[in-house]
């Protein structure tokens, strides 16, 4: 029953989420149905026994991320943009490659259904901290030294990138 | 639950299998600190000397195809050396012309040899990855760099809005590389090459079909676009414009070489793609690819667009030879080795007479045989070989490649490529065209560079690319022997 | 009855497809740079949503861990992004980034 509820709500508030993102014209409230279709995705992690990740969504994306978002949009001020023209070609392309794609996934990915239910049996521990830091340390080890380098190029690139003007 | 044995002694082994990366690494860490404490003009060097010491410890690394490192992470063997070895000589091409044409135009960004260093060790992890997920990792380093490049010089315009472009475009690109991977990884439980080419996995692979299409199509527009093939290619003449030109012609041949040989082990190594409907997606896009780029370019008036639309075109070349199996394999590497020669050349060249935007356009090309005649020889020399004119080496990467793709029967596709690369020749001579046989106008006083630096980088690749047009077996024989050991060696796993 | 509410492995995979579609028409529609690499981090997650269904499906951190890498790279990109974004911001002091034109189709 739990998860039945959970899956319901929280799926339900990150589509919401997501378009409201998508059909908002101010950027803020667009940022803001972003940080609800964030929580809501850590809420469906919860649900399917991924802990670890559901946290780690809040604090990085939710928290890290979108704060940085918004505060990009605060210090340019952007502006709500203007309305599209009545008839868009291009919109109502965007919308039909939407909808197919959707239908597709939809339609390709039902041989999953016979998976079974998803029931929030204790038997899943693939999401605790520990199976984790586990596969982190010993079969990931290289990947997760090597994504500090994509950090790290990122800041220097950040820095290159959004210095104020000095060539020294 | 994994339990793979950890042990010391493993780790060391796969530390001294990866040496060449650790080394770029190490560089990459050495330069910021160099920079830091105030050494900004050894920069250069000390990058040049990393890319080389790091090249040559893979080359002299040569081991049989299936050595993994990292509990099968990378693979270390095959071609993995020579790969590596081919994009650390690239990023060292490009720092010949690359700190010369900063100072010209007066921006001293000490911080982008670091960068180059990470983005050539990005390519590396992602042409030599083993396993899914090194791969997008790989590709992330690689487009990270590739983005603050495209976006360097920040006070243009130009520049911003390539930045913008690239970066919203590649994300947008490898969010579909990336659900293409989860789709993969949902049927198959793994991202590992080893296993998802074991008989068990590809008995899964059959009952899935469907979804099994799906995501390696995903997959395939992820790479595409990273190598701006037809539909996926409309980003590349503003992104080339709008980067510092020495970097652009980075851009369209190391990390073209790292995705096709990416893309080269998904579709052979692991006959994830053989007997499939995908082959033939990769074909036709590959026409289309040649046919529009060729004849976009002979339509364009500014030379770094016209480069960058010939980018687009030998893309097609490359990835026709990718539908031919194994020889296809080898022409591919082949071809990229020398197509970084004489197009780094080419841009690099291009970059040294730049001094403001205007610079690149063709009328103001005019006379440049009369001004500066060695350095216009040598300019279209690069030409003449991007449009495989014989007996210069890009000739013999065109007919390696066309040559594999005949013998594997597909002589219709091979028919067109030819056609299409004739076309090519046009829009090539035109430059050549202006440059020797036009009176020079009057508003138009532009010099190349004088400097030594960049002048003695294209001493070298002129002498290059005469040479392997002469001795391709040169840098053809160890590509073969790297690779004629791939094939039996595919499923072991430590 | 209850079945069809009953979540399987396919319903999240459902949900997150939409959540994808929906990042996607986002990205072709809207004209702000940086609406736009929102809905770039949307599609992401969705990815993300169904990484950690498959993941759960296998019993297997393999998915999370690549769950998490996919973070850290979104991470770093949101600073790249963001910062090019800024460099537009000071060049063209009165910023519109709905000008800059990026789909040219």
């Amino acid at each position: 029953m739990v998860e039945i509820i959970l899956f319901w709500l929280f799926s339900i508030l990150g589509i919401a989420g997501a378009v409201g993102l998508i059909f908002n014209r101010n950027p803020i409230y667009a940022a803001l149905s972003l940080i609800i279709n964030f929580f809501s995705i850590a809420g469906l992690y919860l649900s399917l026994r991924a802990e670890f990740l559901a946290v780690i969504q809040i604090l990085v994306y939710a928290g890290a991320i979108m704060v940085l978002f918004l505060f990009v949009i605060m210090l340019l001020n952007l502006q709500t943009e203007e309305k599209a023209e009545k008839f868009d070609a291009k919109r109502g392309i965007a919308f039909l490659f939407g909808l197919a794609f959707a239908a597709e996934m939809i339609y390709a990915l039902r041989s999953f259904a016979s998976e079974g239910q998803t029931p929030l049996a204790a038997q899943f521990d693939y999401g605790q901290v520990e199976p984790i830091g586990r596969s982190l340390m010993t079969s990931f080890l290289f990947p997760f030294e090597m994504i500090s380098v994509v950090l790290l190029a990122a800041l220097i690139g950040a820095i290159v990138v959004a210095r104020k003007h000095t060539y020294t | 639950m994994n339990s793979f044995p950890f042990s010391i002694a493993e780790l060391a082994l796969s530390s001294q299998y990866v040496l060449p990366l650790l080394i770029l690494l190490g560089a990459g860490l050495l330069l910021m600190l160099l920079d830091a404490f105030g050494a900004a003009k050894f920069l250069p060097w000390v990058a040049g000397a990393a890319f080389l010491l790091s090249a040559g410890v893979a080359w002299t690394q040569g081991a049989p195809a299936g050595r993994l490192a990292f509990f099968g992470m990378m693979e270390t063997g095959g071609i993995a050396p020579i790969v590596h070895a081919f994009l650390c000589l690239s990023g060292l091409l490009t720092l010949f012309f690359l700190s010369d044409y900063l100072d010209r135009h007066d921006r001293h960004i000490s911080d982008v040899y670091a960068l180059l260093v990470f983005a050539v060790l990005g390519m590396s992890l992602m042409a030599n990855a083993h396993d899914l997920i090194m791969t997008f990792i790989g590709l992330e380093t690689m487009s990270m760099c590739l983005y603050i490049f495209a976006a360097l010089f920040k006070t243009e315009l130009k520049s911003n809005e390539a930045g913008l472009k690239y970066f919203l475009l590649g994300s947008f690109a490898s969010a579909f590389l990336l659900y293409g991977i989860a789709l993969i990884y949902g049927i198959t439980g793994t991202t590992n090459f080893s296993l998802l080419a074991s008989p068990e996995r590809i008995e899964i692979i059959q009952s899935q079909q469907t979804v099994f299409y799906v995501g390696a199509g995903m997959l395939l527009v992820g790479l595409l676009f990273k190598v701006s093939a037809f539909p996926f290619h409309f980003w590349t003449p503003d992104v080339y414009e709008g980067t510092p030109t020495p970097l652009a012609g980075f851009m369209a041949t190391g990390s073209k070489m790292a995705t096709f040989v990416a893309l080269g082990t998904l579709m052979h190594q692991l006959d994830m793609f053989q007997n499939t409907k995908l082959l033939s997606v990769v074909g036709l896009a590959s026409l289309l690819t040649m046919i529009y780029g060729n004849i976009v370019a002979s339509r364009q008036q500014n030379i770094k667009r016209m480069l960058a639309y010939s980018s687009i075109a030998h893309s097609g070349y490359v990835l026709l030879g990718l539908c031919a199996s194994q020889s296809g394999m080898e022409a591919m590497l082949f071809y990229m080795f020398i197509y970084t020669l004489m197009n780094i050349g080419a841009f690099g060249m291009l970059g040294m007479v730049e001094h403001d935007y205007p610079d690149t356009e063709l009328e103001n090309w005019r006379g440049m045989g009369q001004k500066a005649p060695l350095f216009a020889v040598a300019f279209s020399l690069f030409l003449f070989s991007l449009a495989g004119i014989p007996p210069l080496a890009g000739f013999m990467g065109k007919y390696e490649i066309f040559i594999a793709v005949i013998r594997e029967g597909l002589l219709l596709p091979a028919i067109v490529g030819i056609l299409a690369s004739i076309v090519g020749v046009y829009y090539y001579l035109r430059v050549i065209v202006v440059m020797f046989f036009s009176k020079s106008g009057e508003t138009s006083a532009l010099l190349p560079s004088a400097s030594r630096i960049p002048l003695a980088g294209a001493a070298i690749l002129v002498v290059l690319v005469l040479v392997l047009g002469i001795f391709p077996s040169l840098i053809l024989n160890p590509i073969t022997q790297a690779l004629s050991g791939l094939s039996q060696a595919t499923a072991v796993l430590p | 009855m209850m079945d069809f509410f009953t979540p399987n492995v396919y319903s999240y995979l459902a949900v997150s497809a939409l959540m994808f579609a929906l990042g996607a028409v986002g990205v072709m529609t809207r004209r702000n740079g940086i609406v736009v690499f929102m809905c770039i981090e949307l599609m992401l997650n969705a990815v993300n949503l169904a990484l950690i269904t498959f993941s759960r499906m296998h019993n297997d951190p393999a998915g999370s861990i690549l769950v998490f890498f996919v973070m850290c790279v979104a991470a770093a990109e949101a600073v790249v992004g963001l910062s090019i974004v800024l460099a537009i911001f000071r060049n063209k002091l009165n910023i519109d980034i709905n000008q800059v034109n990026i789909f040219k189709w």
